[in-house]
C-alpha cells in the first residue's frame, strides 16, 4: 500500500482488458439468458424457472459491468434484476420496458473493446 | 505489510478481478474460494488476515458462511468484509446485525478495492 494508486493504474488496465476478454463469453450468456427471458415474456409465456434464471444473470451482470468500467452496464442490469425479481404482474408493458433495457445493455456491453 | 486476503466468491470474473487488484495495487497475497464451504477450509489452512466475502452464492450464502467462520475458534479472530450488490434497506440492516467488519458494494473500483479494505479495517500500512 505504499505506491500511489496511479502507479499500477496502466497495469491493472491491462490485466483488467485480459480478464475481459477471458470471461466475454460467459458475459453473452448471461445477455442470453436475459433475452430469453424477454422473448418469454414478449409471447406472454414466462416461465417462473426462466424468470428466475433472468433475474440471477441480472445480479451477476449488475455486480460485474461497473468493475470493468461499464457503470452504466451495472445500473440496466440492476433495474432489469428489480424487474425479473417480481414474482407477479409482468404484463406486455413490463416487458416492452425490460427490452428496451436490454438493448441498451447490449450496446454497453458491445461498447467495450 | 504483507497481507493475506482470503477471496470467497462463486462467480469467476469477480474473484478473478478482486484478486488481481489486491495483488497488483497493494501487493498483498490471494487465495481465492468458489464456494462458502471451501472458504471454510481455506481460512483453515491459510489463516488469512482478512476475508472478503461474497453475500449470494449457491448452497451456503455469505451470512451463513460468516456464521460458521465464528464457530471454529481458531479462525473466528478474522476481521470479514462482506461484498454484495445487494443495497436494499432490509439487507444493510441484515449484515449490519450480523458483526461483519464492513460491507463493500459490488460493482467495486479495482484501483481502490484495497484501501477500502484497509480503511475499513483501519490498516494503516
Amino acid at each position: 500500500m505504499s505506491d500511489p494508486p496511479d502507479s499500477h493504474a496502466h497495469d491493472l488496465e491491462a490485466l483488467l482488458q485480459t480478464l475481459w476478454k477471458n470471461n466475454y463469453p460467459t458475459l453473452l450468456e448471461r445477455l442470453k439468458t436475459l433475452r430469453d427471458a424477454q422473448s418469454e415474456l414478449a409471447t406472454g409465456s414466462l416461465k417462473d424457472q426462466t424468470r428466475k434464471d433472468g433475474e440471477a444473470a441480472a445480479h451477476k451482470l449488475a455486480g460485474v459491468l461497473g468493475t470493468f468500467g461499464l457503470p452504466q452496464g451495472s445500473k440496466l442490469a440492476s433495474k432489469i434484476e428489480a424487474l425479473l425479481a417480481q414474482e407477479t404482474g409482468l404484463d406486455g408493458e413490463r416487458g416492452r420496458e425490460l427490452g428496451e433495457w436490454l438493448d441498451e445493455l447490449e450496446a454497453v456491453v458491445s461498447s467495450k473493446p | 505489510m504483507q497481507r493475506r486476503i482470503l477471496i470467497i466468491d462463486d462467480e469467476d470474473d469477480i474473484r478473478q478481478v478482486a484478486a488481481l487488484s489486491l495483488e497488483t495495487v497493494a501487493g498483498w497475497e490471494v487465495v481465492t474460494a468458489s464456494s462458502g464451504r471451501q472458504g471454510i477450509r481455506r481460512a483453515q489452512d491459510e489463516k488469512p488476515d482478512a476475508i472478503l466475502l461474497d453475500v449470494m452464492m449457491p448452497g451456503m450464502d455469505g451470512p451463513t458462511t460468516f456464521q460458521e467462520l465464528r464457530k471454529i475458534p481458531e479462525i473466528a479472530e478474522i476481521p470479514v468484509i462482506l461484498l454484495t450488490a445487494k443495497v436494499q434497506g432490509a439487507d444493510q440492516k441484515r449484515f449490519a446485525n450480523l458483526g461483519v467488519s464492513a460491507v463493500l458494494f459490488k460493482p467495486f473500483d479495482p484501483l481502490t478495492l484495497a484501501q477500502q479494505m484497509s480503511d475499513a479495517l483501519g490498516w494503516k500500512d
